[in-house]
C-alpha cells in the first residue's frame, strides 16, 4: 500500500544542497564536503525508495560532491599548497549566486501577495470608446434617394464610354538613341526644346526623354544650362569614351 | 486651466482609460511640461492616499493608473467574488527574480544559477505577462533574451526596475 509522506520539495540540486547547510548551520565557505555529500546522497536514494522522479541535475551534483571529495582527499604537493584552488570554491560560488536570487525571491513574492488585493480595471471602456462610432440621429429618406440616383447615374455614365484602340507602339530607346544623336552636332549646341517638341505624340516625347537620359548617362553628350529654368543646351561629346 | 481643473481631467481620463496613461501623452495633452505635470500628478496621488479614498494612483515607468487600495480587497471580495489572481510557485518566482535582476537575460543564465531546467517556468511566465522576449543575444545559437514586463511591475507593485530591492542588502 502506498504511503504518502509530506517531504520538503526542493526546486533544484542547489536548493538541496543549501538546505542541507543550513540545518547543519555549516559555514557556506567551508562545507565539510565528505559529510554533505553523504547526506546528499542519503536524501536521493530516500527520494529514489520513494518512488519519485528525480531530474538528472540531482546525479550530476551528486557526482560534483564526489569528485570534490575525492579532490580534497588527495595529498597536496607542499609548495602547492599556498596558490592552489579549493576545489570547493566553484561550488561556493554557485550557491552563493543561488541564495542572493533565493533570498530575493522571497522578498519579490512578497510583494507580489501584498500586491494581489490591489486591483485595476481593465481597459474596457477606453477600448469601447475609441472601437464606437455614432450614427447620425436622423437620415431623411430623401438624401438616401439623393445619393442612390446619384450612383446609378454615374453607372450610366460608364456604360457610355466609347471604346478606342490600342494601338502597339514600336518605338524603342535604343533608335531614339540613334536618331537623336544624328541630330545632335558636336560643333554646335542644340536646344533641348527643339528635340523633344520636334514629335507630337506623348509616348514619343517620354521615349525621347529617356533617351537623352540614357546619352547623358553613357556621356555621350554633355548638357549645359545657364541659370534656373534657361535653356538647356545639348553637344556631342568630342572625346567619345566606351565606344 | 487652472490646476482644479487639471486634476479633474486627469481624474476622468485615469478613470476611462483603465490601464496605465504615459505621462508624455498626458503633458502632450494639456499642453503642460513633465515637471509641472507630473507635481501635480504627485499631489493627486497624495490626496488620493487619504483615508477617505478607496481609491489611488499608482507609478509606472512614468505612467499613471487608478488601482483600488489593498485594504479594502474584502468588500469587493464579498460583492464581486472575483477569481483570485493565481500565487506564483517558488520556482517560477526564483526564474523570475533571476530574470528581473539579470535582464536581459537568456534561458542558459537562468538555468546555471538555478541549477535545473528553467523552461516550463519561462513559458509559465509568459504566459502570465510577466516576461518576454527583447531580443537575441549576438553569440552562437543567437539565444533569446527575456526581460520583465510592464505587467510585471503593476503586479509587485514597483513603479520601474529601479524600484527592484536592492540586491547589495541580500549580498553576501
Amino acid at each position: 500500500m502506498p504511503i504518502s509522506i509530506k517531504l520538503e520539495v526542493f526546486e533544484g540540486p542547489l536548493d538541496l544542497l543549501f538546505h542541507l547547510i543550513e540545518k547543519a548551520k555549516i559555514d557556506i565557505y567551508d562545507i565539510p564536503i565528505a559529510k554533505i555529500t553523504e547526506q546528499y546522497i542519503e536524501y536521493l536514494n530516500l527520494m529514489k525508495s520513494l518512488d519519485i522522479d528525480l531530474a538528472s541535475e540531482f546525479l550530476v551534483m551528486a557526482a560534483t560532491l564526489l569528485v570534490i571529495k575525492s579532490k580534497m582527499l588527495l595529498p597536496k604537493r607542499p609548495n602547492e599548497e599556498e596558490n592552489e584552488e579549493d576545489p570547493r570554491d566553484e561550488l561556493v560560488i554557485k550557491l552563493l549566486e543561488y541564495k542572493k536570487f533565493k533570498e530575493l525571491s522571497d522578498i519579490l513574492g512578497d510583494k507580489y501577495s501584498n500586491n494581489l488585493k490591489s486591483l485595476f480595471k481593465s481597459t474596457e471602456l477606453a477600448d469601447a470608446l475609441i472601437d464606437s462610432y455614432e450614427l447620425p440621429n436622423e437620415i431623411p429618406i430623401g438624401l438616401l434617394v439623393e445619393k442612390f440616383q446619384n450612383i446609378f447615374k454615374k453607372s450610366e455614365i460608364h456604360k457610355k464610354i466609347e471604346y478606342k484602340k490600342v494601338y502597339k507602339d514600336n518605338l524603342t530607346i535604343d533608335e531614339k538613341i540613334i536618331e537623336i544623336f544624328k541630330i545632335i552636332s558636336s560643333e554646335r549646341w542644340t536646344s533641348f526644346e527643339k528635340i523633344i517638341t520636334f514629335y507630337d505624340s506623348k509616348l514619343e516625347i517620354i521615349i525621347s526623354f529617356l533617351a537623352l537620359l540614357e546619352l547623358i548617362k553613357n556621356k555621350k553628350i554633355c548638357v549645359k544650362q545657364a541659370r534656373n529654368f534657361g535653356e538647356i543646351l545639348l553637344k556631342k561629346n568630342r572625346v567619345l569614351p566606351n565606344t | 486651466m487652472n490646476i482644479k481643473k487639471i486634476k479633474a481631467a486627469l481624474e476622468c481620463i485615469l478613470f476611462i482609460s483603465g490601464d496605465s496613461v504615459p505621462l508624455k501623452d498626458l503633458s502632450a495633452l494639456f499642453d503642460i511640461d513633465k515637471t509641472t505635470l507630473k507635481r501635480i500628478i504627485n499631489q493627486m496621488m497624495d490626496e488620493y492616499e487619504g483615508d477617505e479614498r478607496g481609491l489611488r494612483i499608482i507609478e509606472i515607468n512614468s505612467s499613471y493608473q487608478f488601482t483600488t487600495k489593498p485594504q479594502y480587497y474584502e468588500y469587493i471580495e464579498k460583492l464581486f467574488k472575483p477569481r483570485a489572481r493565481a500565487g506564483l510557485s517558488q520556482a517560477s518566482l526564483e526564474t523570475l527574480s533571476i530574470i528581473a535582476y539579470k535582464q536581459p537575460t537568456t534561458k542558459a543564465n537562468v538555468d546555471a544559477i538555478r541549477g535545473v531546467k528553467s523552461d516550463s517556468c519561462l513559458y509559465r511566465l509568459i504566459d502570465k505577462d510577466l516576461i518576454k522576449e527583447v531580443g537575441r543575444m549576438e553569440a552562437p545559437g543567437r539565444p533569446i533574451l527575456y526581460g520583465t514586463t510592464e505587467n510585471f511591475l503593476r503586479l509587485f507593485g514597483l513603479k520601474s526596475l529601479s524600484d527592484l530591492p536592492d540586491i547589495s542588502n541580500v549580498q553576501d
